[in-house]
């Protein structure tokens, strides 16, 4: 009779274990999960911990120079491919790999990307975690993202490298963003939230919620208009290609650079603009020249020119500049300001 | 046997069990993590829709010294027909063209309509081509500390908002004006909306200067995991008065508590600044604060908190304690208050305390107090029927007059005939040419003299030098006046301003202190610190009369001594310089009652007199006086009749 009961007793226990521990959901927000993201096994605490066995601490030169001797990178293959931020910090005969768990390795250097500013280096090793780079969904707007990275050189010999919380804020040109910015890079990158234009953070994993890798992150860069640093990754696409186009001993095409033949003057157009008084001058209208390319486009006087070719004209200074990297021979859209509406131009040659 | 099976059994079954939920919490963590960033992506794409990327084109670079910046930021649709608000970050100056950038990447001219200068915002209007989706508001009541938020920019693309996800950390911000939050908060979106998971709309996202920043460093507090956003109810309760194109301004009241630091109460008046909004409804001196609008002021900080939000031209309900009764006042605030210039009234007061009022020992001619009648020998007993004790009594009731009405002075003659004067008080004057006699001593049954003259003063752990000077005949129960002086950098000749100065020291009761640079070339402005390690020290060890500490600066320390004045204006007379290189303006705050600075510049005329344009629109005053001497001379005897007139002009009344 005992067993029946303790039995019974024991069945009560693991039901009420069961209906305490169970998954609940808030009850703001119904959500519908689909198949594939409920089907996925627990991974989410063990994701970190195998993601910081893939990212590896990288030291090197530097020092003395004002700048920091250490930056991260990761594993991209079991025999010991790591993938980095080309930078200062490599700019010696041994680059010192160290893993998480405190192994040390000299590395050598397979070859730069100096397009994409990534490095491909070599350790002697087997059986290493590494990074696939095969994600096959694109990561989006709000998507959950964790930096890891030796940001501040924070971890030393057998220490985890760190990890960073944050979201994907967008995705685009690296140029095109918001003014200015000193790099070759010019393809597209994702733009996080995460803290990580900081030292030492360049080189290191930018993974989604499922521990797959989404980019590297970026260099210390800021951006010349506004002056505000920029947190950035280099996605995974641009990575698989450099590193093809390394590991094939290729050169990467650089960026094309197109030459302007006959480049566009305001005389040529026929404009001529309010004086340039100040260092922001607008780019008001003057006066038109008759018979011009601009009064048979139907520029008017007392225009304010706004954007040539869907670029910003901030001041006088910047139409000119704007205009002499457009060809005479090519049309091109203006758009302006006329009292209150806003008219777009074509010019035609 | 079986029983080992059994318990075998139920072994594995409840490990099973445990097991199993484990792998269960487990599943949840993950599909919460999921759930969460579901919701922050939906919330996202919900408010999306009433953001908009807004652009200013050319305008002036330079506000005030400050580079504006150019190019996109964000705006949030607050009405379906074409009201937007954004940030002032952009709009300081007025850009030559402002456009909108709506999703479907169609561009519309924008026109500025009004500015909230409290709050740092501009409303803008378009004509969209169709009605716009406006922000919804989540009710402010609703919100709690620790949720999580999306903060929404357009600044990097017109079509898809960036997000940036994080939590509120703290309501009632920014004396009251702000939403604190800590996801990343920068040009990227400010302007922008920070919302709710519902993607209702919480605040509007903005670079507000908490006050810790200095001015002008306010665009380098982003990403810095301290945001903060102005409550979309406090400016939804705005948008009928700005709509007709009404400037908002902050309210100023015009009270000049007893207390300076945030901490302290409670809040009693050393009296209100004349011509405001405090002056008008009558609050006077030695009148405590209790609430305002139904809320307690029982510090500083409190009442800072309370007016915060107010803006010009709104009403707070005060209740006052006066003489042990509770009054209630409405006070309307206003947007500025009149200049305020110190008054003069044109007496010398004796050195001698009497046990209580103040005597006469001079009427300077033509003055106020001369016209009135007031003579030597008479004793000041009331300024507009409050006693007056001491003439630190009386400067202070003086400061607070109002120039425009005449005040009432209640006298003792010397025949002991009580009177009353009706002085109208004059602007403390800049001219350099009146002569005051020199103050008689009290006499003091075996007044000791205990000036030690040149004594080095130790100022720690830097390299700078500096001494001070004792007049032999300092006496500890006569008040005497300092003057701290910053020499010419890399100069320090003791002997030279002992021997210059100790006639005037000695005849007119000051302490001279004298700090030399670090560098023989230049001072830095960390070394306006320095200023700290002497006052207080000096203030303690000696008699020191609050009305007559002044500071010098010589050559390069000129700039150093107008600064460290400015900046210790709550107890510092003024500063006199001597052939300093003089920056073509200097950030003045406008003078109040009890901080009115009082400057002289000795030089090259024509540049001082640049200086002083600047700094007479500000109240405080600065007489000039070409400079006779070279530099080198001035060295070998600092201490010219223009400086000797000036620092005797700081014992009048």
């Amino acid at each position: 009779m005992n067993n029946t009961l303790a039995l019974q007793k024991s069945i009560l226990v693991s039901f009420m274990a069961m209906v305490l521990l169970s998954p609940t959901r808030g009850s703001e927000t119904a959500v519908q999960l689909s198949a594939d993201q409920t089907k996925l096994s627990a991974e989410l605490l063990g994701t970190l911990d195998d993601v910081q066995t893939r990212v590896v601490k990288i030291y090197g030169a530097g020092l003395g120079k004002g700048l920091e001797s250490y930056q991260s990178g990761f594993f991209v293959s079991a025999d010991g491919l790591v993938l980095t931020s080309w930078s200062t910090v490599l700019d010696v005969d041994k680059v010192r790999i160290v893993s998480s768990d405190g192994k040390k390795w000299d590395a050598s250097l397979v070859g730069v990307d100096p397009v994409s500013e990534l490095a491909l280096l070599k350790i002697e090793a087997d059986g290493l975690p590494f990074f696939a780079m095969n994600s096959e969904k694109e990561i989006e707007l709000g998507d959950r993202v964790f930096a890891v990275s030796n940001l501040f050189g924070i971890a030393t010999g057998d220490e985890a490298s760190s990890v960073q919380k944050g979201v994907v804020m967008a995705r685009g040109p690296l140029q095109a963003s918001r003014g200015t910015i000193k790099t070759m890079y010019r393809g597209e990158v994702i733009f996080i939230d995460v803290m990580t234009n900081n030292p030492g953070a360049k080189g290191g994993a930018l993974i989604d919620g499922r521990g797959q890798l989404v980019g590297m992150l970026g260099k210390e860069l800021r951006d010349e208009n506004s002056g505000i640093w920029i947190n950035y990754a280099i996605p995974v696409a641009a990575m698989s290609n450099s590193m093809k186009l390394i590991s094939e001993g290729k050169i990467a095409p650089s960026p094309e650079t197109i030459v302007v033949q006959k480049p566009h003057t305001l005389e040529m157009l026929g404009v001529v603009l309010l004086p340039d008084v100040l260092a922001r001058t607008p780019a008001f209208i003057d006066r038109i020249i008759p018979d011009s390319l601009a009064e048979k486009s139907g520029l008017m006087p007392n225009d304010l020119v706004l954007l040539i070719n869907s670029q910003r004209v901030g001041s006088r200074k910047d139409l000119v500049g704007l205009l002499s990297q457009i060809d005479q021979a090519d049309s091109f859209t203006i758009v302006v300001q006329r009292s209150q509406e806003l008219v777009t131009i074509e010019v035609r040659p | 046997m079986r029983e080992t099976v059994y318990k075998l059994t139920k072994l594995v079954f409840n490990l099973a069990v445990v097991a199993f939920a484990i792998g269960a919490t487990a599943v949840a963590q993950q599909d919460l993590f999921d759930e969460e960033q579901i919701a922050f992506k939906n919330a996202a794409a919900f408010a999306s829709a009433s953001v908009v990327q807004v652009e200013a084109f050319a305008g002036s670079e330079l506000i005030e010294k400050q580079k504006v910046p150019q190019g996109a930021t964000t705006g949030t649709v607050i009405n379906e027909e074409g009201w937007i608000v954004t940030s002032m970050f952009y709009f300081r100056n007025q850009p030559a063209s402002i456009t909108v950038v709506l999703a479907d990447n169609t561009r519309v001219p924008a026109k500025l309509i009004a500015r909230d200068h409290n709050r740092e915002l501009v409303l803008l209007k378009i004509n969209p081509p169709q009605p716009l989706k406006p922000i919804a508001v989540a009710p402010r009541d609703g919100l709690r500390v620790g949720q999580w938020v999306v903060a929404l920019g357009k600044s990097m693309s017109a079509k898809q908002a960036s997000p940036s996800v994080g939590i509120i950390s703290a309501m009632g911000r920014v004396w009251d004006k702000a939403i604190q939050t800590d996801a990343k908060i920068s040009p990227l979106n400010y302007g922008g909306p920070l919302v709710d998971l519902n993607g209702r709309g919480i605040g509007i996202i903005v670079p507000i200067n908490p006050g810790i920043a200095t001015e002008g460093e306010v665009q380098q507090w982003y990403d810095s995991g301290v945001g903060f956003v102005v409550p979309l109810e406090d400016i939804m309760a705005r948008f009928a008065t700005l709509k007709e194109g009404k400037d908002i301004f902050p309210g100023k009241l015009g009270v000049r508590p007893n207390v300076t630091d945030d901490y302290s109460g409670p809040v009693v008046l050393k009296g209100v600044t004349p011509g405001s909004p405090a002056a008008k409804i009558g609050l006077k001196p030695n009148d405590e604060l209790v609430t305002i609008n139904g809320r307690s002021v029982a510090t500083l900080g409190q009442m800072r908190h309370v007016l915060g939000p107010n803006d010009a031209g709104q009403t707070v309900a005060l209740e006052v304690r006066r003489k042990g009764n509770m009054e209630k006042l409405d006070c309307t605030l206003a947007k500025d208050i009149p200049l305020y210039r110190e008054p003069f009234l044109g007496v010398l007061p004796s050195i001698a305390s009497l046990k209580s009022g103040v005597l006469v020992e001079f009427v300077i001619p033509n003055s106020p107090a001369d016209k009135s009648g007031i003579k030597v020998g008479d004793v000041i007993q009331s300024l507009n029927k409050t006693a007056i004790a001491s003439t630190q009594e009386l400067y202070e009731a003086l400061s607070f007059c109002d120039l425009m009405d005449p005040i009432e002075i209640g006298l003792v003659g010397p025949d002991d005939e009580v009177r009353t004067v009706n002085p109208k008080l004059q602007v403390w004057g800049e001219s350099l040419d009146l002569k005051l006699p020199t103050l008689s001593l009290p006499k003091v049954e075996n007044a000791a003299e205990q000036g030690k003259g040149v004594t080095n003063f130790e100022l720690g752990d830097v390299r700078n030098k500096a001494f001070v000077y004792v007049p032999p005949s300092y006496r500890a129960d006569v008040p005497h006046g300092l003057v701290i002086v910053f020499a010419e950098a890399g100069e320090l000749q003791t002997k030279a301003w002992a021997d210059a100065w100790e006639p005037f020291c000695r005849e007119h009761r000051w302490i001279l202190a004298v700090i030399g640079s670090s560098d023989s070339k230049a001072w830095s402005f960390e070394e306006l610190e320095l200023i700290d390690r002497l006052l207080f020290p000096l203030t303690n060890d000696y008699k020191i009369d609050s009305r007559r500490v002044c500071l010098g600066g010589v050559g390069t320390g000129g700039v150093l001594a107008l600064v460290a004045a400015i900046q210790h204006r709550t107890k510092v007379r003024g500063a006199w310089t001597f052939d300093a290189k003089m920056p073509g303006r200097i950030r003045i705050p406008i003078s109040e009652p009890l901080e009115s600075l009082h400057f002289l510049g000795i030089g090259d005329r024509s540049e001082l007199e640049k200086l002083k344009a600047t700094v007479t629109p500000t109240g405080h005053t600065m007489a000039i006086a070409e400079a006779t001497m070279e530099l080198s001379d001035f060295a070998k005897k600092p201490l010219t009749a223009e400086m000797e007139t000036w620092l005797r002009s700081l014992e009048q009344l």
